[in-house]
Parts: structure tokens; sequence; C-alpha cells
């Protein structure tokens, strides 16, 4: 028996041995395969990248050099200097032959796209391409594939600023062969080719040349900088297919050879393994085989050796059986004093009861007094005893109700009982008494904190809600019940958002619940939402809720619906966009203006007045008037549209602001108006120490100069004017105001004075376009300041201008 | 161009029934697009208020004489198309150009191709007059950059400068005034101590004018349109006064508005530039006529307003001296005309009287005595220096 078991283990072994190694093999053929796979990605991957990224710089380099170039003032130079530019720009464009280690073609364009000078002599030849004028009229730059002189090129071209015009005039191209190109860049790894795919054209690396077919394998794209990435350029990359399959070849065969060995090492390992296991046992077996019981001492003997050997073996085990036996009970008494829990049995056809320590002490009677059923029953208020003794007297197998304790401090209890038979046979209920008063507390404090939680919950005016870790709610406030449609906020406890919200609304909320547990970031969302088919804008707030060791347990969140105020910041948004379209607007007018406008005015002006030459004689005096209020009306009009040019230049100027001495402007204006304030008689007086401010000094000469003839101009018709120059100084600000005795301005009509166009007096007695005091207007506001009037009709005009000190 | 032309064919319909006769056209072909640009447009003031009065007086080859305008933006790709353009116009006698002279360096061939007559009120290079075509279909009444160079340092002299260094652009018309820098030099007295170039677009001269100091130059002769100019002149303004030159400018400067460019800095320089004409000083007769005409069609006239006053003085003389060609020539073929425009003689021309604007051997109507120095009043009207008030 013993040379079988041996055997029989060696043979065990061996199989298992082998079983495992067709596992293993299996396994590790499955994962050598994928290891392969794996390497030859990872070698993929880097010849890929290292191709890429050798293209994506030069690419880079080659565009960025082209831009510098079109950047460089001698390009522009060059767009107006024919005969210098062959002699400067051509040597320096020579200078970029090579760019990146690609042959380089460079030349410049007009802003039709036709090559300018001897540069046009270059590789580009006659080719025509007309969408290098788009470059100049859009003045973005552009890329084409082209075929220029029997090879294909990259043609990359760069809009030229001319400085004078601040606008493209001409176009810098430059012509790259693809296969320069792309020779170098995309050598791959042994067994690895890449191939490049520009403008859908498939290109041979070594020629340049489109191939016919698409290659398999991976694409990858090129990240080109602008505008080559309107080419899609892309990398195709192919593996040999050997290049997987050998190295699985030679791993086989090398696996195959280490199984066979190991086999024949294991089996004979474990023919001396199974031999030297069952060795104890045998030898333990020809020892019993030899022990009797001494019939004079009645203990084990053994005619040789030690005869107590299996009796010291017995009662050790005994020994053994009764300590973990004690420590058992030990165990189950601290286990139902941690929880509180007391056991009894009652056994029915004896009538007695059965109970453990700790249940006399939850009942609260002696430790050390009988037990029994009475005895329990006194101890718990005598309803519940009836309903116990009802029970246990019952056919019933089971048994749970709620008791409480008599007397103070009224204990709640739990009884659990099964009834079964016991170890004899007999019928007896198995039971435990569990007391909840702490736990029973807790919850009554719990309902009313939640209660009170719930009523601050529901008087917010938003919704409000707590959710668990997987997105259930725990609790919601009355405003978020009646916003998925429910009466009650308990009807919305532990659904999800799925349950109560329409799927996009639910996806978008779960996603964002999502990224609050991810990141445990709180979350401000302003989204717009569909709900009840009416489009509404709500803020979110999302936190996440932790305990105090700092665990995720849900979420939190309010929600309110901010419609008004999202469609207020739109009608503001709208409002802001027309009013910056409409100024935009008034700009362009004010160049049509400069341009369209007062060329054709002047050609009526010449030949009405022409016209009224050539007839000379032939009109009568009705005619001839006409044509000279057709003059004059031609006249005003130009002076209005120059009116309104300067009042849209106002504040264009962008001349920084400098510090200016309005004592300078003053006299300045005052030589300008000498004539007309010589003409009117006009008395003079201007106050000393004129203040320095911040500002621009033509807008500010404007200024004065309109306030000062104004005061000329609309003088009394009885006596000369007398003007007054002054100011004073306030805490933030200077008023400069300049004060007349003329004509006045009634006070009804002082803030329609400055408004465009609007004249207050008939201009049969003062010429004047209704303008100046708007430009007025829009110069101090240019400078941060203000105007206003004081005055009375027939009692003169105060203007007075407040310009900002500056801050320090 | 097509749509300027129907909408002067409109305007003119009503005075063509009346006449029985299309318009004489003459065009401007200059930089009226540029931003800032006043010297097209001084251009423009000049030729119409001179179209105005000889159609007042009856025309030209009694038909009336029209103005046409196309804008080159400065860019010698676009002049050469509007000029092929106006070439094929019909009774198309003349273009008159703008500042730019590069923009008539490189259109000179098409020009004598197409036979097209050139009239150049500014463009200074000496090349425009100087070429190989034979015969010249350009006739200038501006300065010549040979002119213009003795005169500006024969001004340094004065000053007491008699080292100076040039600050000019890489273009033809910046070589141009280098090489006549060079050969004025000498005659002047001067000492061409140092050149320093500078591109179109350049903003920062600070490392330049360094340079210029610290060649030893006592001025600097400044080659330059507004745009550059005023950059200049802002960055030398800047600097403490005693590192600050006498800035003696050519002409380009003020076909902007270059005195709201450099902003009042610039009254704190030493600055001149030198010109052929100002209304300050012009022939008092044709200048009546000029104010009168001026206030029919633009209103008030005041000398110190017209921002570029060459490019107005120029043109208009110009196109007084083309019509009397056209009406000696009996036709508006271009090449007759061509042949009167050196045949008139005697023209009492705003800037004077002229004996003989052009002959076959000299299509430059001024002469280096017509040259002189000005600088700007603090209203940027242009003043000459030391001729206030005098009457030529």
């Amino acid at each position: 028996m013993n040379q079988s078991l041996s055997s029989r283990i060696t043979l065990l072994v061996v199989l298992a041995v082998l079983a495992a190694s067709a596992l293993i093999g299996g396994g590790s053929f499955v994962l050598v395969r994928q290891q392969i796979s794996d390497a030859i990605d990872a070698r993929l991957s880097v010849s890929e990248v290292n191709a890429v990224e050798k293209i994506e710089s030069r690419l880079a380099a080659i565009t960025s050099s082209l831009e510098g170039l079109a950047a460089n003032r001698l390009a522009a130079n060059a767009l107006v200097d024919s005969m210098g530019r062959d002699t400067y720009l051509g040597p320096f464009l020579d200078g970029f032959q090579r760019m990146s280690g690609v042959a380089a073609d460079i030349i410049l364009l007009d802003y039709k796209g036709r090559p300018l000078g001897k540069l046009a002599k270059r590789s580009f030849g006659a080719v025509e391409m007309p969408w290098l004028a788009e470059v100049v009229r859009t003045g973005h730059p552009a890329a084409r594939v082209e075929r220029l002189g029997g090879t294909w090129r990259i043609v990359l071209a760069w809009p030229v600023i001319y400085s004078n015009t601040r606008s493209p005039q001409g176009v810098l191209a430059l012509a790259l062969p693809l296969a320069e190109l792309i020779r170098d860049g995309l050598g791959g790894a042994e067994g690895i080719s890449h191939h490049l795919d520009i403008a859908g054209m498939h290109l041979d690396p070594t020629t340049g040349e489109g191939l016919e077919s698409r290659i398999g394998g991976r694409r990858r794209p090129i990240a080109a900088p602008a505008p080559l990435d309107s080419l899609g350029i892309r990398l195709d990359t192919e593996v040999d297919s050997a290049l997987r399959r050998q190295p699985l070849e030679r791993v086989a065969i090398y696996y195959g050879v280490v199984v066979l060995l190991v086999a024949g090492v294991v089996g004979v390992g474990g023919g001396m393994v199974g031999r030297t296991i069952t060795a104890p046992l045998r030898s333990l077996a020809a020892e019993a085989a030899e022990v009797s019981i001494d019939d004079a001492s009645g203990h084990f003997v053994r005619p040789s050796g030690d005869p107590e050997e299996i009796a010291t073996l017995a009662r050790a085990f005994r020994g053994m059986v009764e300590r973990l036996d004690r420590e058992s009970r030990a165990l189950v008494h601290n286990a139902q004093k941690v929880a509180n829990v007391g056991t009894w049995r009652w056994r029915i056809g004896a009538q007695s009861m059965e109970w453990s320590e700790n249940l006399a002490s939850i009942l609260g009677v002696p430790a050390d007094g009988p037990a029994s059923l009475d005895a329990m029953g006194a101890a718990l208020r005598p309803e519940d005893a009836g309903r116990l003794r009802d029970a246990l007297a019952g056919a019933g197998a089971h048994l749970q109700m709620d008791a409480q304790a008599v007397g103070p401090p009224g204990r709640h209890l739990v009884v659990l009982a099964d009834r079964r038979d016991d170890e004899a046979g007999g019928p007896v209920w198995d039971g435990t008494v569990m007391d909840v008063t702490a736990l029973r507390r807790a919850e009554i404090a719990l309902i009313e904190k939640e209660a009170a939680l719930q009523a601050i919950l529901d008087n917010f005016p938003f919704m409000i809600w707590l959710k668990d870790v997987e997105g259930r709610l725990v609790a919601v406030n009355s405003v978020y019940a009646q916003a998925c449609g429910r009466d009650d906020p308990a009807q919305v406890v532990g659904l999800t958002d799925a349950d109560v919200w329409p799927p996009n609304l639910a996806a978008s909320q779960v996603a964002d619940d999502r990224a609050v547990l991810e990141t445990g970031q709180r979350k401000m969302i302003d989204e717009p939402v569909s709900l009840d088919g009416e489009r509404r804008w709500v803020e979110t707030f999302k936190t996440p809720v932790r305990d105090p060791a700092g665990r995720v347990l849900g979420t939190a969140g309010f929600a309110r619906d901010i419609s008004a105020r999202v469609r207020d910041q739109e009608s503001l948004k709208r409002m802001t966009a027309e009013l910056s379209r409409s100024n935009a607007d008034l700009e362009q007018f004010a160049y049509a203006v400069s341009h369209d406008l007062r060329q054709p005015l002047r050609m009526v002006n010449s030949y009405l007045t022409l016209l009224g030459r050539k007839l000379g004689d032939r009109l009568d005096a009705e005619s001839t008037g006409y044509i000279g209020f057709a003059v004059d009306g031609a006249k005003r009009m130009d002076g209005l549209i120059t009116g309104l040019l300067e009042f849209s230049r106002v504040g264009r100027a962008e001349r920084p602001f400098e510090p200016i001495d309005l004592g300078v402007v003053v006299d300045g204006v005052l030589g300008v108006l000498g004539v007309a304030i010589e003409e009117a008689g006009a008395r003079l007086s201007v106050a000393g120490g004129l203040p320095v401010v911040r500002g621009d000094e033509m807008e500010l000469i404007r200024l004065f100069q309109n306030l000062i003839g104004n005061a000329v101009k609309y003088r009394a018709p009885d006596h000369p004017p007398t003007i007054e120059i002054g100011w004073r100084e306030a805490p933030d600000e200077w008023v400069v105001w300049v004060k007349d005795d003329g004509i006045g301005i009634d006070p009804k009509n002082h803030e329609r004075a400055f408004q465009i166009f609007q004249r207050l007096v008939a201009k049969d007695a003062y010429e004047g376009t209704g303008i100046g005091l708007a430009i007025c207007r829009k110069i101090a506001h240019h400078h941060g300041g203000g105007i206003w009037i004081h005055s009375q009709p027939g009692q003169g005009a105060t203007l007075l201008v407040a310009f900002p000190k500056p801050r320090a | 161009m097509l749509k300027r032309l129907a909408a002067l064919a409109v305007v003119l319909l009503p005075l063509a029934s009346a006449t029985a006769s299309e318009p004489v056209l003459l065009a401007i072909d200059a930089e009226f697009g540029l931003p800032n640009s006043t010297s097209a447009q001084a251009i423009e003031l000049g030729a119409r208020i001179a179209v105005d009065q000889i159609n007042a007086a009856g025309g030209v080859l009694g038909r009336p004489f029209a103005l046409i305008t196309t804008d080159n933006q400065s860019v010698p790709a676009r002049a050469r198309d509007n000029l092929a353009e106006l070439a094929d116009t019909k009774d198309l006698v003349a273009v008159l150009c703008g500042r730019y002279s590069p923009i008539v360096l490189e259109t000179i061939d098409l020009l004598h191709e197409k036979k097209l007559i050139m009239l150049d009120p500014w463009a200074s290079a000496d090349g425009i007059t100087d070429h190989q075509h034979v015969p010249s279909y350009i006739f200038r009444l501006s300065l010549r950059d040979s002119y213009a160079m003795p005169t500006m340092l024969r001004h340094a002299v004065g000053k007491g400068a008699a080292r100076v260094a040039l600050l000019v652009p890489n273009t033809s018309w910046g070589r141009s005034n280098a090489s006549a820098a060079q050969l004025a030099a000498g005659p002047a007295g001067v000492q061409i101590v140092g050149t320093e170039w500078y591109n179109w677009g350049d903003r920062d001269f600070a490392d330049k004018y360094a340079a210029l100091r610290a060649s030893g130059a006592q001025a600097v002769i400044l080659v330059a349109n507004d745009m550059e100019g005023s950059a200049f002149a802002k960055q030398v303004a800047a600097l403490p006064a005693e590192r600050r030159l006498p800035i003696i400018s050519h002409w380009g400067i003020t076909g902007g508005r270059f005195v709201e460019e450099t902003g009042p800095g610039l009254f704190e320089l030493d600055f001149s530039v030198v010109q052929t004409f100002s209304f300050f000083t012009a022939a008092p007769g044709p200048l009546a006529a000029f104010a009168a005409t001026h206030e029919t069609l633009y209103g008030r006239f005041d000398p110190a307003a017209i921002p570029a006053p060459v490019g107005a003085g120029h043109a208009f003389d110009l196109v007084h001296i083309l019509a009397r060609a056209v009406q000696r020539a009996g036709t508006t073929d271009r090449a007759a005309v061509r042949d009167a425009l050196e045949a008139v003689r005697d023209h009492d021309g705003l800037i004077r009287r002229l004996a003989q604007p052009f002959t076959a051997t000299r299509h430059d109507a001024l002469e280096q005595s017509d040259v002189f120095m000005a600088a700007y009043r603090r209203d940027g009207a242009i003043v000459p220096i030391g001729r206030a008030g005098a009457a030529r």
C-alpha cells in the first residue's frame, strides 16, 4: 500500500505539472503574443511619434520662417522698389535657399498674385496661381499643393503688409518640393514604413509622387501650423507581418523544450517526495499496531518504547476541547453584553426557563436568582407580559414583539424567538431580548430633527436636495418636489434623477454629480433647461457632502430659476452689440462722408457754377437765384459733412494724452480768431494761471475755438461783446469757463444745445451748422469731464467745462 | 474706375446735350486711399480749381475739361493697372501722378509704351525725367532731388553744420537723394559723415539716430514720408535738448498729417523742410484767381489751411499748361499734345512766370532757384524761412 501511495503521488504530481504546463503554456502564449504585439505597437508609436515630430517641427520652422520673412520690412519695401529689390531682396531671399534642410524657392508677388521683377524667374515659372490674389484680398495666409516645373510642391503664401496702407499689398510665396520635405523625416524602424497623405494625395516617400492606392495600417494626423493645416496632412504607417509572427514561433519552440525538461525532473522528484511524506505514516501505523491496555493499571501500554504515547495524545486533545469551550462561552457572554442582548430558552414540556447572565441584567432581576417565565413577565409591563405568554403558548413558530421594561427609566426591549426541537427532541423556544432604548431615543430625536430641517428647507424659495453617492435623493424640499411634479417631498426621496427628470436633464445632472464626487470640488452651473416645454435658465450649485473624517457621503445642491436675470443680461448684451454695430456704422459713414459724399457734392457745386456761367445772360434773375440757392445749399451741406466728420474724429486719433497748458491753448486760439475778434470789436479778458490738464492738444484747441468762436458769433446786436475766460479749482477737477454778454440761451434749450445739428437760432441771423457744441461735449467727455451752460435769454451765456485732475 | 466714368457721364449728360460735345479728360492717379494722406487730395484741389477756371473760360477745344481720379494706394502694381486702363480711355489727354517717386519710376516703360502723358506735380526722384525714352512723355513741375539737396546742405551750412548725416529710405527715392547729396556736398562745403538706411514701415529710429550722432554729424538730412518722418521726429524730440540735432527734411513729410502725428514735440525741434511753392509767396494775380475759385468751390480760402501746398500749387499750374497745350495741338491726340507741351510759352503761373516750362530736352519746369527752406507754424501751416511776404 505504501509503495502504491507513493507511486500515485508521483503520478499525480507529474499529471498536475503537465496540466499546469498546458494551462501556463496556453496562457503564456496569449500573454507573450500580446506583449510582442504591445512591444511592436510601442516601437510603432515611437517611430510614428519621431516621424510626426520631425515633420511637424520642420513644417513649423518653415512656416514660422516665411511668416518672419513676410513681416520683414525688406519685403514690403520691395513691393514699391523694383530697381532695388533685385539687388537686395534677391540676395536676401537667396539666404533662405534651404529651410530646415529642404530646398526652398521664395518669390514676391504683387496684389494680383503676379511675380515681381527678376524673382519671377525662379522655379515658379509661368504657372498662374490666382488663389494668391485671394491671400492679398483676405489678408490670410494660404497653402496649396501645386505641380511646378514637373515637381509636386507645397506652395505656402503669406500676405505682405505694406506700411503705408497698413493692409496686404503683396504675397511672399514659398515652394517646397514634396519629395525633399518628406524624405528625411520618414525613415521608420526595421519592418515599419511611413508615408504621407497631403491634400488627399498619397505620396511616395522617395519621389514625392502620388501613389495609386493607399496602404492600410495606422493613420495619424500631422498637427501642421496654419495655413498648412488646411492641407489635411496625415502620416500613414505600415508594419511588416513577419515582425509579429517570427518572435512567436521562437517562443513556442523554447517553451516546448522547457516543459519536457520540467516534467522529467518533476517525475523523479515526485517519487522521492512521495516516499518521504508517507514515511511517518508508515512508522505511526507500525507503532499503533503494538499498543494495548495494561490489565493491572488500565493504562495504554506498548510492548516496547513509551507505553503512554497514545494516552498522552488523547488527554491533550480533551484539554484542548475544554479550553475552547470556555473561551467560546466567554466570547458569547461578552458579545451579548456589548450588544445589550440576552438569550433564553423556554422548555415547553418541562415549563422551565433558562437564561443568560446578561438577560438578567437587561430585565433588572438578580443574576443569581431563579430563571422563570414569571420572573421575565414580572420585569415587563403587564400587557407585554401577557402577549409574551400568549405567544409562547400558541402554535406559532416565530415570535417578534416590542416591549417595555417596568419602572424607570422605561427601557425599550425587542423580544425575538424561534420554536424548535432541542437535542433530545423536546419542543423549546430559543429566544433573545435586546435592549434598544438608546436606539429608539435616537430615532425619535432624528425624526424631530428631520421635521425641523424639512421645515427650514421648505421655506427656501429654491430647490434644495441631498443625494447619496449612488445619486439617490436622500432629502429634498417642497420646491424641488413641486418642480418635478410631486406633491410631497417624501414621494421623491429614494428616487434618482432618471426617475424625476426628462432624460437630457437627468443625464446632465448625473454627469455634474459625478464630476463633483470625483473631484471633490464644488460646482456652479448656469445652464438652459427645458421644463414643461418651456426653456428656462437655471443656476445650480453643487457641493460634495463629507463626514467628519472627510469621506464623501454624497452631494448637496440648490438650484434656482434665473431666467428673468438671463433675459435681462441677454437683452443688455443685444443692446450693447447693436450699439457697437451702430457705432461702427457711424464710423464707416464718416469715412464714406469723407470720400464718397464730399466729392460728388463738389461736382454738383462745380457744375452748377459752370452751368450758371455757361448760360450767363440767358438766365433770368429768378433762375440765377435758384442756382445761387442750390450752390449755397451744397456749400452748407459740405459744411455740415465737414462738421460731422470732425465730430466723428473726436477721440479717434489714438494719440496719448499729454500735459497741455490751457493758457497756451487759449492764446493760440485767440491768435487764430484774431480777425473775427477784431471785426466784432470784442473785449476779452483771460484769467491768469489757466490749469495744465492731461489731454489731446488738437481737440482742446478745437474745444476753445468753438467756445470762444460762439461767444464772438452770438453777440448781442446792440453792443460789442465782452468775453471773459476764467477758471476755478475744485477738489477733483478744474472748471474752465467762457462767459459772454451775448444773446443767451433759454434754460429749456440748454440740453438741446449740445445735440448734433440742433440750431437754436435762425440760420438767417447767425451762420452755423449746429455741430460746434456737440463736438465740444464729445471732446469734454473724451477727456473724462463734462460741459454745461449757465444762461438766460438776453443775459449772455457761460459755457463751463470740467477737466478731471490726474489721480496721484 | 468704370463706376467713376459712369458717374461722370451722368453729371455731364445735360451739359453734353447742351454743347453737343464730349468732355476732354484729365486723370489723377495717386495715393487717395492712404490713411492720413493729404498729398493726393491737395493735388486734386489744385487741379479742380484749374479745371473750373478753364471751363469758365470756355473749356478746351470748345469742349468741357473734366477730371477723373483713380487710387493707387502708393503701390506700383496698382498704379500700373490703373494707368493701363486710363491709357485706353477715350479723350484722356494726360494723367497727374502723386507724391511717390517709385510709382512713376516703375511705370516709365508702360507710360511710353502706351504714349500716356504723365504730369508730375510732386514726385521728385531725378530718374523720373532723366530716362532713356525719346521723346519723353513725362513732364514735371516740381522739385528734383538734385535741386533739393544743394539747398538743404546750404541751409545746414547756414546753421553752422559743416558735417551732416543722411537718413534715407531703402528705395529708389532714397538712393536718388543719397547720390544727389554726394554730388552736392563738395560745392556746398559740407562733409557727409554718415548715412543710415531704413525701410518703409520702420518705426524705431533710436539706433540709427545714435549712429548718426556718433558719426560726428552736426545736422541730419531726413528723407522720409510723413509716417516714418513723424516717428523719427518724435523720438528726437523726446531726447534732452543738448542731444537734439537740427533736422533738415525733404518734403515727403508734407504729404500727410505730419504735425498731428508728431505732436507738440515738433516745435521743440530745429526742424525745417524743403519746398518749391508757398501760398504765402505765390504770384499775386494767379493767387487772387485761385482764391476766388476756391471760394466758389470749397468756401473761404485760407492759405494756412491747405495742408500740402506744393501739391495744390504745382497741379494748378500743370493743368493750366496742359490746357494751353491741348488748345495749341487742336486735338486730344496725345502725341500731338505731348509735342505741344514743349511749345507752350510765357505761362503766368501761381508759382511764377515760366517763360518756357518745357523744351524738347528739359522736362523739368522748375529750377534750382525755385527751391527754398520752410518751417512749420504752430497751426500746421508751412511758411518760408526768411521769405515771408516776398512776392515772386
